[in-house]
């Protein structure tokens, strides 16, 4: 009965192997742990740990302690030849288009550094100087202590390695922090447009349970 | 033919290298590059366990390892049980979310660590029932899934391992092609051209 037994066996194997991968994969739908962080953001917004970080003009603040109702937090460090300077270009951008979210408190920019021995509160102003004239909601910080780093990153699923070029490769995004401090969505810089949605729709939550 | 080595000195070296690899030194070394384990790390923990499982073949059957293949064996019929749970072990950790995963987080380095040596000894107690279809049929999806994993690599125009740089992705790949092409000559070569008279066959 060797053949029975196999049958069943296989059949059992077969279906454990395709349920396993579902469950790891979300749903075959995610491959890569970029993916993986991303849908996770969409799918099941995730409150985030109460982070410190010292702020570039003055001043610590925690996650919650923040203003702006709709945080948009992304991760540089400025001697950062590539992606960093598309994010400040990035920033400098979105400053302009959420002009009027930034003014009402509905929305804040945060770039964290995570090279914080390199970058202090003055590099990270020159950072922000070389790309927008103009500081209006657009804080910048560096984690309070050393090993708070590492505990944005974990939060955010942001991943750092060295570049072997003296500099780091790091998974460069925007994220969207809604008002009650979740990750609520996790942006490619480039897709201008989609932030700028993702800002207003993540505040526009709040206001409309509110009334 | 090789040498008969003795099945428990064979078990017994298989436990060796698992245990080297998985010290803290060697165990980080051949996770820093993204070739390293991928196409070292990898190969060796399946090999292990295929070692682990060539062994168990050639246990007496009145052991207590024999009795546990008789028992395990007649759920494994034309191997085709073993091989399809090879398949998915090997795949899974193929994929670049499970190489961060097993770079980034020990726990999951240490169900790799078991899955893929279990994925080794699926094989060797399978391969050898396989009907010979069968048997094509695993060495062109084995080709079809380093061609398409080195071509995924290589053509990917980000990052797809948080945990390695773009171009150490880029030799994988490369090496993943070289291996599929390598690998399909080995396959084919015999079937194609016939067997050239080696010692065993003159």
């Amino acid at each position: 009965m060797s053949w029975l037994k196999t049958t069943i066996a296989a059949t059992a194997v077969f279906a454990a192997g395709l349920a396993v991968t579902h469950a790891v994969t979300d749903g075959f739908e995610a491959y890569t742990l970029e993916s993986a962080r991303r849908l996770a953001a969409l799918r099941s917004p995730a409150p985030l740990p109460e982070l410190t970080l010292d702020l570039a003009d003055g001043g610590r603040a925690r996650l919650s302690e923040l203003p702006g109702e709709v945080l948009l937090v992304d991760f540089v460090y400025t001697n950062c030849p590539t992606y960093c300077v598309a994010l400040g270009s990035v920033y400098a951008r979105l400053q302009r288009e959420l002009a009027p979210e930034i003014a009402a408190g509905r929305a804040r920019l945060v770039s964290v550094t995570f090279d914080p021995a390199r970058d202090g509160p003055g590099e990270l102003r020159g950072y922000r100087a070389r790309h927008s004239p103009d500081p209006a909601g657009w804080d910048l910080g560096r984690p309070a202590w050393p090993g708070e780093t590492a505990g944005w990153l974990a939060a955010f699923g942001v991943v750092v390695i060295p570049d072997r070029l003296g500099g780091y490769a790091h998974n460069a995004a925007v994220h969207v922090v809604g008002p009650n401090r979740k990750l609520v969505a996790i942006l490619d810089p480039q897709d201008i447009d989609g932030i700028v949605k993702a800002a207003r729709s993540a505040g526009r939550t709040i206001h409309a349970s509110a009334h | 033919m090789l040498p008969r080595i003795d099945p428990a000195r064979a078990a017994l070296a298989a436990c060796g290298l698992w245990l080297a690899l998985a010290t803290p030194s060697l165990r980080a070394w051949l996770e820093s590059s993204m070739t390293l384990h991928m196409l070292a790390q990898l190969p060796l923990l399946a090999v292990i366990g295929y070692v682990a499982g060539k062994a168990w073949l050639r246990s007496g059957p009145t052991g207590i390892a024999g009795r546990a293949l008789g028992c395990v064996q007649p759920f494994n019929a034309g191997g085709v049980t073993g091989i399809i749970a090879a398949s998915f072990v090997m795949v899974l950790w193929m994929l670049p979310r499970f190489l961060d995963a097993a770079r980034l987080d020990p726990a999951a380095d240490a169900i790799k660590f078991i899955a893929v040596p279990l994925a080794g000894l699926a094989i060797a107690l399978s391969w050898p029932r396989l009907p010979v279809i069968a048997k094509a049929v695993v060495h062109l999806e084995v080709i079809a899934t380093l061609l398409r994993f080195g071509w995924g690599y290589l053509a990917a125009e980000e990052r797809l391992c948080l945990a390695y740089l773009a171009d150490d992705q880029q030799m994988t790949g490369t090496i993943l092609l070289w291996l599929g092409l390598v690998y399909s000559i080995a396959v084919t070569w015999r079937p194609l051209f016939g067997s050239a008279p080696s010692p065993r066959t003159a």
